[in-house]
């Protein structure tokens, strides 16, 4: 190659990756003084999603709780009768997954993330919100649990940042509704008519009482009334009954 | 401006003397006389310090020129790089198999609008047409799977990557639920390996082209040249950009870790491993947190190590130091939190680290030990004689046979003090 393209060639790429560096640099350290409105430039408009990167696994915040989702079910017996099952933890299911498992499966730490998920949207939550969510949901109609949280939203006490903590919380109200649904599924393999649902957080005991294994009482952060079991269609149940 | 026409390829800069074949091309090592081990040694023993390179390249940016220019360097790190990817990406699927259909198949209906909410568009949504279906999805995951098995071998890497790329990360925003930093950290390495030369050495891409027959038209043949010089640009550059976001990863993780008061008080290590989820092996964990020294030890260790990563990489004696320490915490991760594919993929991108000396250190060794394996297996055959017993020149000579891939002499082995990986 010519003398003076080689170096236009080389100008032009060390521009290219010079501006991108800067553009990790800066959405690695949003925590660490890049400024809001500079981080949210670059994340939007050349990161994400394919170039997005964080970094502060096992950093800010660091988890010290186990989380779980515990759960019941109505189900439909081959008479016809529906009948209420006892309470199942599903943490405790998913972690004789991954017990003595070098491999564990990618499913073996979903309730955990949703819980968790959950721990902080209840937080931001307003106080009016929560008593709804221990209603029973159990009409004929199409009624699901974020349509009646939806309803919230036009309470005229309710913000601009409340409405979207709400909103966040339905959506993860349907996930934990849609999750448990399944696992209804899977583990008593029978039509399912309604579930309910808590998510419990137990902390970890500290460092100082490892040893005797003094916990703190465990936290219910969410509790479901009775929900109308979401339809599924063969294909989603089967992945569940038969996996 | 005068626009001179120079040969980079020759390594020899316009100004200043002639530089010494162990210090920017490492083609005149691969004479008649020996084969890699042997070229190798006669490389350490002419190694040149960066501030004589710099000198005699005639100025640093003479010298940077030509070392973007000049030469593909870390290719060995890239193939290992390419290499673990491919083994990780399809040891991860392999071990999903029975659980894909609820993870990112059809049963993952479950997630409703947390799915939507990703960003991907075309042709990564494609995957969420595919997961409706079961033939779609078996499809859809089958094809990454032969995907990630082809990136072992290095078959027709330049399209198989994009295509990867595509197929993994549709695959995995079928799920956001369960996505990790290891998912992201594989994104990324296949991103920077379809800008580099990912398969100039072991891989049958290597093969084939040492087979091909260069083409008799000139004009295609300059074309290709042309081509060929932009990609070593742009494949040095990758290079770079793949050291500063490892630096830039550690770093970030441990100023964001130096800010959270259970990592000052030394006792941070304890709280992931006490968690139910993340204890496969619950004696092996609550062995790691039984004394208050080790868990301070590998709390303050993790810490240090990965705030001094940067630093510790600038010379080859601390970058093995990093490089164990780094390792060693993923290993950590794998076995007692059972993040094996989050590890794996993490532990992939130290690789570039390592330089071309060791590996090719490494493949002669590989090489003689399956040379004593196949002389056990099959007696009697010419290859009984020890190899031990061997010359390292006879060694080079073994390494040489394992095909015509192997061209040491594309490939620049001994520089190690530019903090480039090399």
């Amino acid at each position: 190659m010519n003398f003076l393209y080689r170096r236009i060639v080389i100008a032009v790429v060390g521009v290219v990756a010079a501006a991108y560096v800067f553009s990790v640099v800066v959405v690695t350290g949003k925590d660490l003084g890049v400024s809001d409105e500079l981080y949210a430039t670059v994340r939007d408009d050349y990161m994400r999603p394919h170039l997005m990167q964080s970094w502060g696994l096992f950093a800010k915040g660091i988890v010290n709780s186990d989380k779980t989702i515990v759960m019941r079910a109505q189900v439909q017996t081959p008479e016809g009768n529906v009948v209420t099952t006892g309470w199942v933890d599903i943490g405790e299911y998913e972690w004789q997954g991954i017990l003595h498992n070098p491999t564990p499966a990618r499913t073996a730490r979903t309730t955990y993330k949703i819980a968790g998920d959950m721990q902080i949207a209840v937080r931001k939550v307003p106080t009016v919100v929560v008593p709804a969510i221990s209603k029973d949901l159990l009409s004929d109609r199409p009624l699901s649990s974020g349509d009646y949280l939806k309803t919230l939203l036009d309470q005229p006490q309710l913000n601009s940042t409340s409405r979207s903590s709400v909103a966040a919380f339905v959506n993860l109200d349907n996930v934990a509704t849609r999750l448990t649904t399944l696992y209804a599924y899977r583990f008593w393999n029978q039509p399912v008519v309604a579930v309910q649902w808590s998510v419990v957080i137990s902390p970890v005991p500290r460092f100082g009482d490892r040893d005797t294994g003094a916990r703190e009482v465990p936290t219910t952060v969410a509790a479901s009334g009775w929900r109308k079991a979401p339809l599924f269609d063969a294909a989603t149940i089967s992945a569940w009954t038969t996996s | 401006m005068s626009t001179r026409t120079e040969d980079l390829s020759s390594s020899t800069p316009p100004s200043g003397p002639t530089t010494p074949p162990s210090a920017l091309d490492d083609r005149a090592t691969a004479g008649p006389g020996g084969g890699p081990l042997a070229a190798l040694r006669r490389r350490r023993q002419a190694h040149v310090p960066l501030r004589h390179r710099i000198r005699e390249a005639g100025g640093i940016l003479r010298f940077l020129e030509v070392w973007v220019s000049g030469e593909r360097h870390g290719r060995y790190g890239f193939a290992t790089i390419r290499i673990g990817l491919g083994a990780v990406l399809t040891g991860y699927l392999i071990v999903n198999l029975a659980d894909a259909p609820r993870v990112w198949g059809p049963g993952s209906a479950w997630m409703g609008n947390l799915r939507q909410d990703n960003l991907y568009g075309w042709p990564f949504n494609l995957a969420q047409k595919a997961a409706e279906s079961s033939i779609g999805f078996s499809l859809w995951y089958l094809a990454t799977l032969a995907c990630g098995i082809a990136l072992i071998l290095g078959w027709r890497t330049r399209i198989l990557i994009p295509v990867l790329y595509v197929l993994f990360t549709g695959l995995i925003s079928l799920n956001p639920v369960v996505t990790d930093n290891g998912d992201l950290t594989c994104r990324l390495l296949l991103l920077y390996l379809a800008f580099a030369d990912a398969s100039g050495v072991w891989s049958l891409d290597a093969r084939r082209r040492a087979r091909a027959r260069p083409s008799s038209n000139p004009t295609i043949a300059r074309y290709l040249k042309v081509l060929g010089e932009i990609g070593t640009i742009v494949h040095n550059f990758v290079l770079v950009v793949v050291v500063i976001n490892l630096c830039l990863i550690y770093w970030t993780a441990g100023l964001l870790k130096l800010q959270e008061p259970l990592w000052r008080e030394g006792t941070a290590v304890y709280y992931p491993l006490a968690i139910r989820l993340y204890q496969p092996w619950p004696a092996l964990s609550q062995f790691a947190w039984g004394t208050d020294f080790g868990v301070h030890l590998v709390t303050y260790g993790s810490l240090t190590i990965q705030l001094l990563f940067p630093i510790l990489i600038l010379s080859r004696y601390t970058r093995w130091l990093a490089l164990m320490a780094a390792i060693g915490l993923h290993l950590g991760i794998a076995v007692l939190m059972g993040l094996a594919s989050f590890s794996g993929f993490m532990a992939l991108m130290d690789a570039i680290l390592i330089s071309s000396t060791s590996y090719l250190w490494l493949e002669g060794k590989v090489l003689v030990a399956a040379k004593k394996v196949r002389a056990a297996v099959l007696p009697g055959g010419p290859e009984q004689q020890d190899p031990e017993q061997q010359d390292p020149e006879q060694q080079g000579a073994v390494a040489d046979r394992a095909g015509p891939a192997r061209k040491p002499a594309q490939d620049k082995v001994s520089v190690g003090k530019d903090g480039s990986g090399e």
